[in-house]
């Protein structure tokens, strides 16, 4: 337990140490830029699959399948606009071209989608 | 995201027709609407009668009615003959979906108030301590073309041409309604106080004609009811029968075979039970809830000739009758 506990630290304290370096190598101009270009190339992947499940609520019978598949589109749509946001930073920075990002991308999609997956089931259990 | 593009130029060029193609297809509507299965809800959720528990077998079948619908949902529906797809008419195109909603709340009430009227009057035949006094006091407007801002869904006609609903019946009132260039006197509910006002209808040619939905109060009832249903977001007033029978046979505590009996049919004051919208998609709900004893009215019995169904279907033409074919379920 002690050792698994041990790992847990040690990751998230690689985490913070590659967020800090992340962040002393990128300017706030180059944020703003990725985070629009991450949210407009996610939300356009997601946005025809995101309608054909809306277009099907007609059937009553698949509301509640079709509710979780948009649940799950949005914890996909978190996953995919980190993986942009990190995508569109290397090439606005070069400097962090060699720096692995995938820690920070996983952490961050994990948390944010972890907060959406709690908001959806409260919302989901409120209509159901 | 510049060189990304750049990157991935050619792959972005050949997805980029395809995308806009279903983008287009997905949000664009037509001009059709649909009728769809939906589901059975009920009854005791609308109605609560004091001192009385409600019977938990009668149900009311509701469809789902969209317009307008993507040209993408018109392709898949289109394919399954459990919808109906058809081109939405003149008084669809001229309501929002607000004012849908409107409507249907009111047809909701009205029909609640009748189905009230017609189980308390049949179960006070047998026993005398039920009773219900009520009125007429003129019609509800379920829809006004949109022209006519002055007048809102839901607004009560309490006069016509001077003359007071009260001293009329429904169908004649009604009449009076259609003829020549009436004026109505308007009583309308705003923030818990009634505002009264004048209006002089001139139908324009060609025009959707004003409906109406009767508007009854009940003055006293014993034992007494709340509706506690009236704000929910299923509407209309196709729900009448079954609530008239599910308030009949609480009322009466009559022993009911363990059936589920679920049906569909509008219910006037007087007995008569009506025509209803989408009456195939509500027998389909039936199949899928799996219902034991389906009630519909008999002036759709031709629509339905060719569908088949595993629940004993019983067809009615009005609420006297209803009541008999119900007793064949009756424990003693």
């Amino acid at each position: 337990m002690t050792t698994l506990m041990n790992k847990v630290f040690a990751f998230f304290r690689r985490y913070r140490n590659l967020v800090k370096i992340i962040d002393s190598k990128i300017s706030y101009k180059g944020i703003f830029k990725s985070v629009f270009g991450a949210i407009i190339m996610s939300t356009l992947i997601l946005l025809i699959p995101t309608l054909i499940v809306i277009n099907m609520f007609i059937y009553a019978k698949l509301t509640f399948i079709l509710s979780i598949m948009l649940l799950v589109f949005i914890l996909l749509w978190t996953f995919l606009y980190y993986f942009f946001y990190y995508k569109l930073l290397k090439n606005y920075f070069p400097t962090i071209q060699d720096i692995d990002t995938r820690i920070p991308q996983y952490v961050e999609s994990t948390i944010v989608s972890m907060l959406f997956l709690i908001l959806g089931i409260i919302i989901l259990s409120t209509l159901f | 995201m510049l060189t990304l593009i750049k990157q991935y130029k050619k792959i972005l060029v050949v997805l980029f027709f395809p995308y806009i193609y279903l983008l287009f297809m997905l949000v664009a509507p037509t001009d059709l609407s649909v009728t769809a299965p939906g589901d059975i809800t009920p009854v005791e959720s609308w109605i609560d009668i004091d001192g009385v528990t409600f019977n938990h077998q009668f149900h009311t079948v509701y469809v789902y009615s969209y317009h307008p619908i993507t040209a993408f949902q018109n392709i898949i529906l289109s394919q399954d003959n459990r919808m109906n797809v058809y081109e939405t008419n003149s008084y669809e195109k001229d309501t929002t979906w607000r004012e849908d909603y409107l409507s249907g709340q009111i047809a909701k009430k009205s029909s609640l108030i009748a189905s009230l009227i017609v189980a308390y009057e049949k179960a006070s035949e047998i026993d005398s301590t039920i009773s219900i006094d009520y009125k007429y006091e003129g019609l509800y407007i379920r829809y006004r073309p949109s022209r006519i801002k002055v007048l809102e869904i839901g607004d009560e006609i309490i006069e016509i041409d001077g003359f007071k609903a009260e001293n009329f019946s429904h169908q004649s009132f009604l009449e009076r309604a259609y003829q020549g260039n009436p004026t109505y006197k308007i009583r309308r509910e705003v923030s818990g106080e009634y505002i009264t006002f004048d209006y002089t209808y001139q139908r324009e040619p060609n025009e959707n004609f004003i409906l109406f939905y009767p508007n009854y109060s009940i003055i006293d009832a014993t034992p007494s009811f709340e509706l506690p249903g009236l704000d929910g977001f299923i509407g209309g007033p196709s729900g009448g029968l079954l609530q008239s029978l599910s308030i009949y046979v609480s009322l009466l505590k009559l022993n009911i075979e363990p059936l589920i009996f679920a049906g569909t049919g509008t219910i006037e004051v007087g007995g008569n039970v009506g025509r209803i919208g989408g009456i195939q998609q509500k027998l389909y709900t039936a199949i899928d809830q799996k219902v034991d004893v389906f009630l519909m009215p008999k002036s759709h019995q031709n629509d339905i000739k060719d569908m088949d169904y595993p629940f004993e279907l019983l067809i009615v033409e009005d609420f006297n009758e209803a009541v008999e074919m119900l007793n064949d379920y009756i424990n003693e």
